[in-house]
């Protein structure tokens, strides 16, 4: 069995409690990252995994490390 | 804006290739058949171009637009899903096409039938190469 670099199964992210936070919608999250509103929706509800360029971008618009925001369920305490 | 402009030479060249074939229709009155078919190739040509032109000069005067056009168009998700659904299309496709060799060959249809087995043949030898020319690259 093989996985894509998107298809990464047990990867969780933290984008739609962060942009909540941070009182965004993910209308300004998207134009931040240059994707669509359609890539946020889909990240939020963990069906797309992003590249490491767009995983960047995201986190620092969050100001924080990648893995702050894209944690390995495996690495969950 | 790239991406617009980029469009916009894309159906113009169309334009000019249904120029040419109109052309060719014309010189070509004596040939009967073909003038027929250089004619439809023409029609189809140029209604593509003159739809293509009009919306492309239409994203060229919304530049706003036309980067959110050119986003949507080369993102990493839209890319994805277009791999994701080419290399789907072509599973089935394969399948498809072996149905209809059997098919073809049960019917009796040897010519339907050799002819697509030479397009399995060539699809799966396609395969063969670029996987192997993908596997170099990367």
């Amino acid at each position: 069995m093989y996985f894509t670099l998107w298809e990464i199964k047990g990867l969780k992210n933290r984008i739609q409690e962060l942009r909540r936070e941070r009182r965004m919608t993910q209308e300004e999250l998207a134009a931040g990252c240059q994707v669509t509103r359609q890539t946020i929706i889909s990240l939020e509800g963990g069906r797309y995994n992003p590249s490491i360029f767009l995983a960047r971008k995201i986190a620092r618009i969050f100001g924080l490390a990648i893995e702050q925001v894209f944690i390995f369920e495996e690495d969950e305490p | 804006m790239k991406y617009a402009k980029r469009q916009l030479l894309f159906f113009i060249c169309y334009l000019a290739v249904g120029g040419l074939l109109i052309a060719a229709a014309l010189l070509w009155a004596p040939a009967g058949q073909r003038t027929g078919i250089a004619a439809g190739l023409a029609g189809g040509f140029l209604v593509t171009g003159t739809g293509g032109v009009i919306l492309s000069a239409r994203l060229l005067k919304n530049p706003e637009k036309a980067t959110q056009t050119e986003m949507a168009k080369t993102e990493e998700r839209t890319r994805f899903l277009r791999e994701k659904t080419q290399s789907a299309v072509y599973s089935v496709s394969t399948m498809l096409v072996s149905a209809g060799t059997i098919a073809a060959m049960i019917c009796g249809n040897r010519d339907i039938a050799l002819a697509f087995s030479a397009l399995l043949v060539a699809e799966v030898v396609l395969y063969i190469c670029l996987g192997a020319h993908y596997a170099k690259k990367y």
